[in-house]
């Protein structure tokens, strides 16, 4: 049976908006017209797309869950509630956040259930999925193949919130405002997160270097 | 220059912070050569700028610029970004549960080559339009698809305590069986069983005491 999904939004609703959203027209016009989600989706596609391929290595895979991640995004969204403060800065977009929290149950799920399917065990999933192709520009010899594959190893073996947070930060470029958002947690905790994270890979590469590899 | 310790369990908040700033620097920097030289890499000339703000140390600038360098982002193919734009176009001109659960409406059906039925149809979508499910809720998510979460705290803490609490039980049962009580006719029943298992006793042993 045919019925309407995309409703309007309540009046109440509305009043939540407050300034800041850089994404507040696009967001608007898939609200009025569902059609002009289109935007939307190909603005954060490879953001979406990329995340979901540094957390899953495999590309089907990351196709699987960004398709879900953009299906539930539509589906829900005259549900979205922009919710930017002052602070944020100018260039903080709530409905990113809001996304890339869609993107992280998706994902979250989809590594979940693999452990639960051990066909393979996750690691070797991981470790094949991402390799250094040869056709990535490493910026010639500034850094080599060798610290670029032990860095994506070491990021592979992070617990899972400081790799999140690592992969939002370099991947999709997140500020620390944004990563806080999108995993629920303060901002004074993603920063110890990443820190944390890039010690690990400091070391790791540290090791390598003293080994001469 | 304040050097940057590795950090450890601890995290000092302090180091975290300068790291972030600096990490804010090296991304706000789109040409990555340009980055290398701002950020100082140590035998670089650009590192001789007498620059006494706080910075991370060396290995986590090096760290920072390798994930800089390797993390790229990757875009899909141009096939899966058409095939996916085409099926939320559709669901959005639909409108329609049937064309977001993969079915067929009025022949608009978008077909994934490649893919499994399995991976067209997500199981939750289903939920999320008719506004059960917020997609953006971990935990909820995490019930809907079925899945257990790892952490459990509150069913572990609620077993401990229902343990404790049986245990604390037990212990109350056991010392009031086992203490005197205090009402009169408590002592009164105490002291009629004590005067009859006497008398008990006299009989079996043929003394008399007194008058019985």
């Amino acid at each position: 049976m045919a019925r309407s999904v995309f409703g309007r939004v309540e009046p109440a609703a509305e009043r939540v908006v407050v300034a800041l959203d850089r994404d507040r027209p696009l967001v608007e016009a898939a609200r009025r017209d569902p059609a002009q989600f289109d935007a939307l989706y190909r603005k954060y596609l490879a953001q979406v797309y990329a995340y979901a391929l540094y957390e899953l290595a495999d590309h089907h895979a990351a196709e699987d869950a960004t398709e879900r991640t953009f299906l539930r995004a539509l589906a829900a969204l005259p549900r979205f509630r922009e919710q930017a403060r002052a602070e944020d800065g100018p260039e903080a977009s709530t409905f990113r956040v809001w996304l890339f929290r869609i993107a992280r149950n998706v994902v979250a799920n989809e590594r979940r259930s693999r452990r639960r399917r051990p066909a393979a065990s996750l690691d070797a999933v991981l470790g094949a999925g991402l390799v250094i192709a040869d056709g990535v520009d490493l910026e010639g010899d500034i850094v080599t193949r060798d610290e670029a594959a032990t860095a994506l190893a070491v990021v592979r073996s992070l617990p899972d919130d400081r790799r999140r947070a690592l992969l939002l930060r370099f991947v999709d470029e997140m500020s620390t405002a944004e990563i806080a958002g999108v995993l629920g947690r303060s901002e004074g905790a993603v920063r110890v997160l990443i820190h944390r994270a890039l010690g690990s890979v400091a070391r790791e590469l540290g090791h390598d270097r003293g080994s001469g590899r | 220059m304040r050097p940057t310790q590795f950090p450890a369990q601890g995290g000092d908040p302090v180091d975290a912070l300068v790291t972030d700033q600096y990490l804010d620097a090296l991304l706000a920097v789109g040409d990555r050569r340009a980055v290398t030289r701002a950020a100082g890499i140590p035998g670089d000339p650009a590192d001789d700028r007498g620059d006494e703000a706080a910075e991370p140390d060396a290995d986590l600038r090096r760290a920072s610029e390798v994930l800089r360098a390797s993390l790229v982002r990757v875009h899909p193919s141009f096939r899966f970004e058409e095939q996916l734009a085409a099926r939320l176009a559709a669901l959005a001109a639909s409108g329609t549960r049937a064309v977001a659960a993969g079915g067929t409406r009025s022949g608009d059906v978008i077909p994934f080559p490649g893919m499994s039925l399995a991976s067209r149809d997500d199981p939750l979508l289903d939920a999320v339009l008719d506004g059960r499910l917020d997609p953006t809720d971990a935990d909820a998510v995490a019930r809907a698809a079925g899945v257990r979460s790892p952490a459990r705290p509150l069913i572990v803490g609620g077993a401990i305590t229902s343990a404790a609490i049986s245990l604390v039980g037990v212990a109350w049962v056991a010392w009031r069986a086992a203490r005197p009580g205090g009402s009169t006719m408590s002592r009164a029943v105490r002291e009629a069983h004590a005067r009859r298992l006497a008398a008990i006793a006299e009989l079996a042993t043929g003394v008399h005491g007194g008058p019985v």
